[in-house]
């Protein structure tokens, strides 16, 4: 458990047990209040640096960590690979060796190369968090995900959730099925054929969370508590695994009249950012079943207790 | 000057049963086998007393990287890792810079081999203009040149009428069109990493369908019984490759194939990590760059099929596609890292490993790893009897030890088997009666 064992890293949601991710929740609503409170900064990782290394475009992860850590007193640098050594051809270990010489305590990475943060951590000494790895993981946006539902709807174990869209190619979905399978929901996959990454379920692994799949929209709503709408990536090789817009749109995407096919209780998440009037109607993105909003909400405090998990001298009880 | 092989068990090439047998060798050829008497006194003695005694290892597909990548390997280095392996004779591909793809380029290098190689190496020319699969090459110049076959490896052929006509070329040309199967269309547009399946999807990459490498090689099959050409299937890894062969020798279709040392022996697995390969937590040590190459490591019953096509005579050849990378090629991600396992010194100890598993006899893997190759070639190599030329290793089949990287001659440190412990390992390596290596004093020269 990680409250006893030091977490060296965070690389997927696979690292947690359902007792270190409630750890975390915990960590976080004591967080909650600095975040509510008068004056947002506390002296918590004064004299620690953390850098974000983001080799892709992104706002609200980068934003969101650097937030947590200035909220915390950390000094936090942020790299791009445009306008780094990147563009002069250093590699990338050198980039990050070199952010590590630097003095960074932790470093943020984000990849278009799914693994990146493997490669990583494994050439380097100082902890890394995985905040998004091509189609590979997104550990704490699942984080923030669970966190954003035990809030709002308490527990997760038995609830059914649907994650909608390409899930072929989305990083989001991947980490969620091994987070919320550990807190005991169920997941269903749903999307057209050409983006269902119908291999997850053929394995001959024992705790590899088994996943149903269809491509049939009405079945995937009809007994959901949760849906999960997946960006349309279309920076990724989205042209050839379907027709067009058009029919995407008619088939899959999440409206006030597709919504009808949920139970009533249904709550919506959506890791952003939205293609509105793609994969969601903005009626549905801003209507009362939305947890979108608390979504970006939680993000700073689940960023907040994985940086002082992993670099900080606090203890969930002397925070 | 005369030398005596003695007492060793003695795989000739010829007969499929090893016997206790001398072989006798005269000015670098050998001129008997059998139980010799020595009476000459002037005779140099080599007591082969519990060894294996086998004609030297013949690699029909490796990758030497020079002239243009010196960095990854040299015609030095490659043919002394070459010989440390066992083999005697290879065949370099055309991935050079310059490719050999003209009579120019293929001098050149025949030329550097001559100075630099301490074995016997063939240039295989490419099949088109640079290897980018539009024009064919001048083939009838490149064999007076010397090439042994042409092969674009690494790009497969996806011209079906740029295949079509080469097969038809080679018949006048008497040398096969040896192909690298995989349709990039199946292959995600040839941006696939590792084998395709639950661990790709695990991992987040993009796989490669074994149908990527089947539906090529079916192609290439129908166009060789259309043609009648001299066609040869590189690198088979997929159960359904396997079908498609048995396929072509039911219907009496001429084609040799070959499979690789780590295709036979290690799976997709290793990605995890070579020591560490537990599906259900992945560690940091995945995304195991050492494990991508081309064709992709696949699955348990893939090396099932691999297995029997060796032991149906489906699959007549192993040749290492020996793929030396430099440091930073594989110092990166999964994405961005080279294709290719650096093999020849790895390559006896891995196949070894499937006649102590009883899974291909000693006399079958030793075919394939000589006469069948050199059958291949169509050169007087590959066989221990009177005339050939004696090119020999001398294995000691119990000897055990352990893979570490940087005792490799190769500049190509890059193998997945780290720390992997084998049993047999090669003692000694005459090229034409000459020892080249022996495993206790190393190179000579």
């Amino acid at each position: 458990m990680i409250a006893d064992n030091k977490l060296n890293n965070l690389l997927d949601i696979d690292q947690l047990s359902k007792n270190d991710i409630l750890y975390i929740f915990e960590f976080a609503e004591k967080l909650s209040s600095i975040l509510n409170g008068p004056v947002k900064k506390v002296p918590v990782l004064r004299g620690k640096t953390v850098i974000n290394y983001f080799s892709e475009p992104s706002t609200r992860t980068r934003v969101s960590f650097e937030n947590a850590g200035k909220i915390l007193s950390a000094d936090v640098i942020n790299v791009s690979s445009s306008g780094s050594s990147d563009e002069k051809g250093e590699s990338f270990i050198n980039t990050v060796q070199t952010l590590e010489s630097i003095g960074a305590d932790i470093l943020i990475i984000r990849h278009s190369d799914s693994g990146a943060p493997y490669f990583v951590s494994r050439n380097i000494q100082i902890p890394v968090i995985n905040a998004g790895d091509g189609s590979h993981a997104h550990p704490t946006q699942t984080l923030i995900d669970l966190y954003t539902v035990y809030k709002s709807i308490g527990e997760i174990e038995g609830l059914n959730l649907t994650i909608l869209g390409d899930n072929i190619h989305s990083r989001v979905s991947r980490s969620a099925v091994l987070g919320f399978s550990t807190m005991g929901a169920k997941v269903t996959f749903c999307s057209p054929t050409t983006m269902n990454a119908n291999y997850l379920s053929e394995n001959d692994v024992n705790n590899y969370p088994s996943i149903m799949y269809t491509s049939n929209l009405k079945d995937a709503l009809s007994d959901s508590d949760l849906i999960m709408t997946l960006r349309t990536q279309f920076e990724r090789k989205a042209s050839l695994v379907f027709p067009n817009i058009n029919e995407y749109t008619r088939m899959f995407k999440l409206s006030n009249e597709s919504l009808k096919y949920a139970p009533d209780k249904a709550r919506i998440l959506h890791p952003g950012p939205m293609n509105l009037g793609v994969e969601i109607d903005g009626y549905v993105s801003e209507s009362d079943r939305s947890l979108i909003n608390q979504q970006v909400m939680n993000s700073v405090a689940i960023r907040m207790a994985l940086l002082i998990i992993l670099i900080g001298e606090h203890t969930l009880d002397s925070i | 000057m005369k030398k005596i092989i003695k007492n060793g068990k003695v795989y000739d090439g010829i007969s499929d049963k090893i016997k206790q047998q001398d072989v006798l060798i005269t000015d670098g050829v050998i001129t008997d086998v059998g139980n010799i008497d020595i009476s000459d006194g002037d005779i140099e003695i080599i007591d082969a007393s519990n060894y294996i005694v086998s004609p030297g290892f013949i690699d029909i597909h490796s990758h030497l990287r020079e002239p243009g990548y010196e960095y990854k390997e040299t015609i030095a280095t490659g043919t002394r890792a070459a010989s440390k392996g066992g083999f005697t004779t290879i065949c370099a591909m055309p991935t050079t810079i310059p490719a050999l793809d003209s009579k120019d380029s293929i001098d050149y290098f025949k030329d550097l081999c001559k100075q630099r190689s301490i074995i016997k190496v063939h240039p295989i020319g490419a099949v088109t203009i640079n290897r980018k699969g539009k024009e064919i090459v001048e083939m009838q110049s490149l064999v007076d040149s010397g090439v042994i076959g042409f092969s674009d490896d690494g790009e497969p052929i996806h011209d079906s009428n740029i295949m079509r006509m080469s097969l038809e070329y080679s018949k006048m040309v008497s040398r096969p069109i040896m192909n690298h199967c995989d349709d990039r269309g199946i292959n995600y547009r040839g941006e696939g990493v590792m084998n395709d399946g639950f661990l790709a999807q695990r991992l987040g990459c993009s796989g490669i369908p074994n149908a990527a490498e089947a539906s090529m090689l079916s192609r290439d099959i129908f166009l060789t019984e259309l043609t009648g050409g001299l066609y040869h299937a590189c690198h088979i890894s997929a159960a359904q490759s396997v079908d498609v062969l048995k396929i072509a020798k039911e219907r009496g279709i001429n084609y040799s194939a070959e499979v690789t040392p780590h295709h036979l022996t290690i799976t997709e697995d290793f990605i995890l990590g070579s020591d560490d390969q537990n599906r259900e937590q992945i560690s940091e040590n995945a995304y195991n760059t050492f494990a991508k190459v081309f064709p992709p490591l696949r699955t348990k019953s893939d090396i099932q099929s691999l297995i029997e096509g060796i032991n149906s005579d489906l699959i007549s050849i192993i040749a290492t596609d020996h793929a030396p990378h430099g440091y930073e090629d594989k110092m990166t991600t999964l994405n961005q890292a080279d294709f290719g396992i650096s093999n020849f010194e790895t390559t006896l100890g891995s196949v070894l490993q499937l006649f102590y598993s009883k899974d291909i006899k000693l006399e079958k893997l030793l075919k394939c790893l000589t006469s069948n190759p050199a059958e291949f070639l169509g050169k007087k190599l590959g066989k221990l009897t009177k005339g050939y030329p004696a090119d020999i290793v001398i294995i000691d089949l119990n000897k055990e030890w352990e893979v570490n990287i940087s005792d490799f001659v190769s500049l190509g440190k890059n193998s997945p088997l780290e720390g992997t412990n084998f049993k047999g390992k090669i003692l000694q390596t005459f090229v034409d009666g000459e020892i080249v290596y022996s495993d206790d004093k190393g190179h000579n020269g």
